[in-house]
């Protein structure tokens, strides 16, 4: 528990150092080592009674006393107190501190019977977890969804208690991190590696899809059926790009054109009713999903507009999958109904810009280390506050250095440098969503790599980089927007493609000097598109392209606001002339009349 | 303010007009630009040209009292977006004199090019002062097809050659 305060500090003291925090409450599957092959891992003794059938291997250490085999059945190897086992226990120990260490997306209560948890990290409020009935587990289509629960004591589950798995949710990748003790109920049925710091005991007739692991002190079992569960090699270590990139992003933004006061977190973003962050790429299977919004303060609810944009269609829908292998951006664009009272002819949005390289590129060997650097730029024309980094399979982004004046804000021509590390088991994809703010409105972009585990292939990086001709132009301009395509990897990129969703026809790139149709390591493709801008507009352009199987595609997002005019002058009366002469002449008559008048009294 | 996104309003429209009955659906594919508009109820027809913004910013007017000016660079007939007609007011020819007689729910009618006609029901009516910023005039907040027609209404000002208030007419597509 140390580490997990210890990772609490270091999250409290970057939040309180800036607003570049990440965040972000992705679960993620801790890095289990030699232990993956062990069903059953004790401290001081396993004793079995019964005909408990394990698939898998046994191992014990430092204690030396394994009973009850047979009548037990083992289909796997006895580990005890050598080698293997010593090595096991302290891989176990470190994957107990990595689920106590990661950050808890839920506080829940006791009992988790009767409930459905989504993917995400689950903490009890009493240190306390109890299955009474069924916990429903639901990956909601993405079968890499991961599932912790975290409890400070003890986990019981009641006789004939069921952990149910829905929607691709697979018992690989459920783990409980149990800070005493473990007991699990008669014939109940659990899912999921159960880590417990003491011991742990199963009832008469429980079974575990998973693992049963006490740190210090006993497992005890009794006529109990245990199989270990890996995750399927085909989602652990897919180099299939269909698979890999299935993914929806979704990015919120928010504008206060008209001075109204709601900030990001206001808005919760959700695809088929399920919470998600913004930016945070979502692996999911073929299908139409829905993507909607809700104010979490209700006052907002009225006050803002909430229009779709990027690859969800008007009403928030995005078909994955198909003929179509790419994955979707979809853009939630909250816009303040207030009325500016003054003129904004001097709202300019601003441009952000993020690059994002792996280090090192590929893990031929294996599981390891990778560190991400992140670059981010202020490619537009005015100072952005409220710069956030969230890398959706890094947890802790950290600010290193850039903000070279000291004032907290992205200045133009500023590179704010980014680090995270995380420890990958498996090929990964993980895309990092920067955003800042300046005039009311939100600038966004995306990167994203790739990191191939356990094989020499090298995935690409494609970067994208989209320039409007000018940020604010007078309702119905022509606006012409760059695209600028680079390839940051190491391998050449083919079958590159720019589009944009709503500027066409883009034009074809410049910059393949050697006409080879390849962009290669240092080349600079160019490319433009241009339309007629009559309202603030929000567009999104995509560059995708094939290296090595893999599809590598990189967003970017520009906003241009528009200058509206004033009132015409539709007044048609006399002119100044005229009431001149209008003028002149009644100051004759009346001087006429006077004169007249005079004369009469005169006379 | 509210300024935002046009093409996926206008497939919202389109699939909104797709829920409604089709009895009083309007289709308004074809030309966009307008070239004519008539107010049955206040005797109203004017031809229409094209205006641009000024230097001052601001929307021009056309040069004939007679005709109605289209703001060319903002949204024409049937789009997605506010389509905006200003037409002269004071001098006995003026186009939209009778303007501030408009009743919610009058029909105004626009003419295309191909001389198909488009129907749009008055909402409301506002007054503004000459220099305010009255983006809603411009800029609609959601995806519906709208029609604002501008003139000028108070006081004269000899001197500016100026009204001291515009009088905008708000409608929608029927």
């Amino acid at each position: 528990m140390k580490q997990f305060y210890l990772l609490l500090l270091v999250a409290v003291t970057v939040v309180s150092a800036g607003s570049f925090v990440p965040v972000t409450h992705a679960a993620s599957s801790p890095l289990l080592g030699t232990t993956s092959g062990f069903a059953v891992l004790a401290g001081s003794t396993i004793t079995n009674t019964g005909t408990t059938n394990i698939t898998g291997d046994l191992g014990l250490s430092p204690g030396l006393s394994v009973t009850g085999f047979p009548p037990g059945v083992l289909s796997g190897v006895q580990e005890v107190n050598n080698a293997v086992a010593v090595q096991a226990k302290t891989d176990m120990v470190t994957a107990y501190n990595n689920l106590a260490g990661q950050s808890v997306s839920a506080t829940v209560s006791t009992e988790l019977g009767g409930t459905t948890k989504t993917s995400g990290v689950y903490n009890s409020a009493d240190g306390t977890f109890g299955i009474t009935g069924t916990l429903t587990l639901d990956a909601q289509g993405d079968p890499d969804a991961v599932f912790i629960f975290k409890t400070a004591t003890t986990l019981t589950t009641a006789g004939a208690s069921v952990v149910n798995l829905t929607n691709g949710a697979q018992a690989c990748n459920v783990y409980w991190q149990v800070g005493s003790s473990a007991t699990l109920g008669a014939t109940s049925n659990f899912k999921g590696s159960l880590l417990a710091l003491t011991a742990a005991t199963l009832t008469t007739g429980a079974n575990v899809t998973g693992r049963v692991f006490a740190q210090n002190a006993a497992v005890t079992l009794d006529t109990n059926t245990i199989a270990v569960s890996n995750c399927a090699a085909s989602t652990t270590t897919t180099t299939d790009s269909d698979q890999n990139y299935n993914t929806i992003t979704v990015v919120k933004q928010v504008i206060n054109d008209g001075g109204d006061t709601a900030v990001y977190s206001d808005f919760q973003l959700m695809i088929n009713g399920a919470n998600i962050d913004s930016g945070q790429a979502r692996k999911l299977v073929a299908g139409t999903y829905q993507v909607s919004e809700k104010a979490i303060k209700s006052v907002y609810a009225n006050r803002y507009t909430t229009t779709f944009g990027g690859d969800c269609d008007a009403q928030g829908r995005v078909v994955l999958g198909g003929l179509d292998t790419s994955s979707k951006l979809c853009l939630v664009i909250n816009n303040d109904k207030k009325v500016a009272t003054t003129p904004v002819a001097n709202l300019v949005p601003p441009l952000i810009n993020v690059t994002k390289i792996p280090e090192p590129l590929a893990l031929p060997g294996g599981a390891g280390i990778v560190n991400y650097s992140y670059a981010v730029t202020n490619i537009g024309t005015v100072a952005m506050k409220a710069i956030m980094v969230t890398d959706d399979k890094c947890a802790f982004v950290t600010f290193l250095s850039g903000d070279t004046d000291v004032d907290g804000a992205l200045d133009v021509g500023e590179s704010w440098k980014y680090h995270c590390s995380s420890m990958l088991q498996q090929t990964t994809t993980n895309v990092v969503t920067v955003t800042g703010v300046a005039n009311g409105i939100t600038a966004i972009d995306t990167a994203s790599a790739t990191v191939v585990v356990g094989s020499g292939a090298t995935a690409p990086i494609i970067h994208l980089v989209k320039t409007p001709s000018e940020f604010s132009v007078v309702m119905g301009s022509l606006v012409t927007y760059r695209y600028v395509v680079t390839n940051p990897g190491t391998s050449t990129i083919a079958n590159v493609q720019v589009t944009d969703n709503l500027c066409k026809p883009m034009s074809t790139p410049v910059g393949d000097n050697n006409e080879n149709k390849l962009l290669e390591v240092g080349e600079i493709w160019q490319y433009t598109c241009q339309m007629k801008i009559s309202k603030l507009t929000t567009n999104t352009a995509l560059a995708r392209g094939m290296s090595n199987g893999y599809l590598v595609e990189d967003f970017a997002v520009a906003t241009v606001a528009v200058t509206v005019p004033k009132l015409p002058n539709t007044g048609s009366r006399v002119t100044l002339g005229l009431l001149i002469a209008t003028a002149v002449g009644a100051s004759a008559l009346l001087g006429g009349v006077s004169y007249l008048l005079w004369k009469k009294r005169l006379g | 303010m509210e300024k935002t996104i046009g093409l996926v309003g206008a497939v919202v429209f389109v699939v909104s007009l797709w829920g409604l009955p089709q009895v009083h659906a309007q289709k308004i594919e074809g030309e966009t630009h307008p070239v004519r508009i008539t107010i049955p109820q206040l005797k109203v027809n004017a031809p229409i040209i094209p205006v641009g913004i000024l230097g001052s910013g601001a929307m021009d007017s056309p040069k004939r009292l007679t005709d109605v000016g289209w703001l060319e660079s903002g949204y024409g007939i049937g789009e997605v977006g506010t389509m905006v007609l200003a037409g002269h007011f004071g001098a006995r020819s003026a186009a939209f004199n009778r303007l501030s007689a408009v009743r919610r729910g009058d029909k105004i009618f626009v003419e295309n090019s191909e001389g198909k006609k488009i129907r749009y029901i008055v909402k409301q009516t506002k007054s503004y002062a000459a220099h305010a910023v009255a983006e809603e005039v411009f800029v609609s907040s959601d995806d519906g097809t709208h029609l604002n027609l501008i003139t000028c209404q108070g006081w004269w000002n000899p001197f500016t050659r100026n009204y001291s208030k515009r009088f905008v007419v708000f409608a929608e597509l029927e």
